[in-house]
């Protein structure tokens, strides 16, 4: 006797059956742990960037993807542009260029070309390999030749797709863009000003900026002991100039002798060898950043002056550029004829100015 | 004589007994039983008999009978109003699922939610998907377990195909309607019917981006971040703002580089202020862009165009992420961004420092 729906032990096929259906039904069960659900197809991630994004630039960008399906078959990829873009056929490349991909981006593997160019399609097609780590961001960057991103628009669609050498599609990202309105309406044009900045300083000497040339001698010249140190910064990309001019008009002069006093000789800017002639003048010593001195008040030698003149500012250093605490030094030589009066209070002022030449 | 009364007696009583038993097997016989009515908390018979004998079930690799005598095994009479189904094989089957639930909830262009309709089916039901993009006529997939379509059926509990929740079918084209039926079935010929179809439909990938400052709402677009002095930080008053709109499943991204990675004067012979990721307020000189403030609930600013202070990011000719949606699907989400810039003592004096920046923005799909 036999119940229908239910096997009985001695039936054979009728315990076979009960097993199988067990066994799916355990199986449906088990699947899921075992295979886990993927939260979305095989494509992690996808995208592909333009490096311009208004009407009628250049086209250029990167194609990314990452999958977890490593071995497809891959063998082409057919990036199809939104219709429209404008393409030429011609003067396209790919490259794996580190600065053109995404910082943590891996180059695409195999990636050539593109082989064909399909204005009709808007398709680019390239030559690949399988992505073969899904742990990598898989990118390469092209560019379009004379192809331009065309008009503007939203929601631009277009297709990435991996396909095998069969042409069959392996995995297919579906993508929109977006293209601004008007030439170059995605840059923004910056500017900007810096301001006109000078400091100027004298410093140094015996004290309180003077030079003291103490007791001359009408037989040998005398120097100066103490300099006077000139310092400039400025931010005057053409950098600095410095002038002196001195107050008497017969130089070193002494009110308790009168007359005339020891004068400068020459003419800027000629030096005069005070060691061969009498008189009385400054010289410079390059400072910090070893500005340029005039050739006026370079001396030769240890005995040579320029002229200091009363009436007129002479150029007595410069130097192109910004500065930077850039200095110069200033001293004094005196030989007085045989026939100078004697008096303790011989005496001139200089007067340094400099200015940034902006 | 005393042996065939004793004979004779003998076969009464075993007649006797013979008939007893023969009638009690009758009355006691549990006629379409074994024993008590096979059920579990997994099965339930709903209807037996006898079987034909013999082998009741001849089959094939392609192929079962299930054979009974006495009872109508399967027949379909019906009006445009009514199905009936008797027989022991629909008695068997599983409720025929209504209509599932297919929707597409939130702007997908590759995917769409279908939750089951039980039908009150145990839950021991499974149940198959099957999704058409022509009505069933000629285009047939069905659900595969990992949401995509396949050629075959797979049968799962309703549990499994995500209960409540339902599931996202996945791997969809974008800008399709899509049909939707459900199938169930309770082991072996238990198969029911297709339920009815519900209809849901997948849209475009969609991505928006527009770029304006504060004064200038439409390209042309310009900022000037004015004389930038010595030793001082001079952040522009104009912000760039840039808006980006999205149904991208892993959401959108907003980049930024500039032309001369730096201000540029030609007047100061082409001296540049670099621009570099850094804090301008102990930098000597420097010029760079920092956010100021993202809208759209998903929306972030990201390193290091997210520091506070006078801490810059770079505007150089790399293209640097500034800002994203949280790689998730976005609308009308906004990031934006100010320029800073210092100068030293010895940055050249010059009207004409410049420098060209780019915004672009890519959905990730």
């Amino acid at each position: 006797m036999k119940i229908f729906g239910v096997s009985i032990v001695k039936n054979p096929k009728a315990a076979l059956s009960i097993a199988l259906q067990l066994s799916i039904l355990l199986f449906t069960f088990a699947y899921p742990l075992l295979y886990p659900k993927k939260a979305d197809a095989t494509l992690t991630t996808a995208y592909i960037r333009f490096d311009r994004q208004s009407a009628g630039a250049a086209l250029a960008g990167v194609v990314c993807m990452q999958s977890t399906l490593t071995s497809g078959g891959v063998s082409k990829i057919f990036v199809t542009l939104p219709s429209s873009f404008s393409l030429s056929s011609t003067g396209w490349t790919s490259d794996t260029t580190a600065a053109n991909l995404p910082s943590g981006a891996t180059a695409w593997p195999g990636i050539s070309g593109p082989t064909t160019v399909s204005t009709a399609t808007s398709t680019a097609i390239f030559a690949s390999t399988d992505l073969t780590n899904s742990s990598n961001l898989y990118c390469f960057h092209f560019t379009g030749g004379s192809s331009t991103t065309g008009t503007a628009g939203n929601s631009l669609t277009g297709t990435v797709q991996t396909q095998t050498t069969a042409g069959a599609a392996v995995e297919t990202m579906n993508y929109a863009t977006s293209i601004t309105t008007g030439t170059n309406s995605e840059q923004i044009g910056v500017t900007a000003s810096v301001s006109a900045s000078f400091t100027f300083a004298l410093s140094g000497g015996y004290t309180g900026q003077v030079l003291a040339l103490g007791v001359l001698n009408s037989s040998s010249v005398t120097t100066a002991p103490y300099q006077v140190t000139a310092t400039v910064s400025t931010n005057a990309h053409n950098g600095f100039i410095a002038w002196v001019k001195g107050t008497n008009s017969d130089g070193l002069h002494s009110s308790t002798a009168g007359g005339t006093g020891i004068t400068s000789p020459g003419s800027f800017p000629t030096v005069t060898d005070l060691a061969s002639s009498t008189g009385y003048g400054i010289f410079a010593v390059a400072g910090t950043n070893t500005p340029t001195l005039d050739a006026g008040y370079t001396p030769s030698n240890g005995t040579a002056v320029g002229h200091v003149d009363s009436t007129q500012f002479d150029r007595i250093a410069y130097l192109t550029g910004v500065q930077s605490g850039t200095t110069f030094n200033i001293g004094a030589r005196a030989k007085p004829t045989s026939t100078q009066a004697a008096a303790n209070d011989y005496s001139d002022t200089l007067t340094v100015v400099a200015s940034g030449s902006f | 004589m005393n042996k065939l009364k004793t004979y004779n007696l003998k076969l009464k009583i075993t007649s006797i007994l013979f008939f007893t038993f023969y009638v009690l097997s009758f009355i006691f016989a549990p006629a379409a039983k074994a024993g008590p009515q096979p059920s579990s908390s997994s099965y339930q018979l709903l209807d037996y008999g006898f079987g034909s004998g013999s082998v009741a079930t001849s089959s094939s690799n392609n192929f079962m009978l299930q054979g009974i005598s006495g009872e109508i095994e399967f027949a379909s009479p019906s009006s445009n109003n009514f199905i009936l189904e008797p027989g022991l094989t629909y008695t068997m089957q599983p409720n025929v699922p209504p209509a599932p639930a297919f929707a597409n909830p939130s702007n997908y262009y590759n995917k769409l939610l279908l939750t089951i309709n039980q039908g009150n089916n145990s839950t021991d039901t499974v149940y198959a998907i099957a999704v058409s993009t022509d009505g069933f006529v000629s285009n047939i997939k069905y659900v595969q377990t990992d949401d995509t379509l396949g050629s075959n059926p797979v049968w799962q509990t309703y549990t499994l195909w995500g209960g409540a929740s339902g599931t996202t079918i996945i791997g969809l084209n974008p800008g399709t309607t899509y049909y939707a039926k459900v199938a169930a079935s309770r082991g072996t010929f238990t198969q029911g019917s297709f339920g009815p179809t519900s209809i849901a439909s997948t849209i475009n990938p969609t991505f928006t981006f527009s770029l304006q400052t504060n004064s200038h709402p439409t390209p042309p677009l310009s900022i000037n971040i004015g004389q930038i002095n010595a030793g001082a930080v001079t952040a522009s008053t104009d912000k760039v703002t840039a808006t980006i709109s999205t149904n991208a499943n892993n959401g959108g991204i907003i980049y930024v580089y500039g032309t001369n990675a730096g201000l540029v004067s030609t007047q100061a012979s082409n001296y540049k202020i670099q621009s570099s990721s850094t804090d301008l307020g102990t930098a000597t000189e420097g010029y760079g862009a920092q956010g100021t403030s993202v809208s759209g609930a998903p929306m972030e600013l990201l390193s290091p165009y997210n520091g506070a202070g006078n801490n810059v990011g770079a505007l150089d000719t790399t293209k640097r992420p500034l800002a994203d949606s949280t790689s998730l699907p976005v609308t009308n989400g906004q990031a934006s961004f100010q320029l800073k810039a210092k100068a030293s003592n010895t940055t050249p004096s010059a009207g004409d420092y410049a420098d060209t920046i780019t915004v672009i923005a890519t959905g990730s799909f």
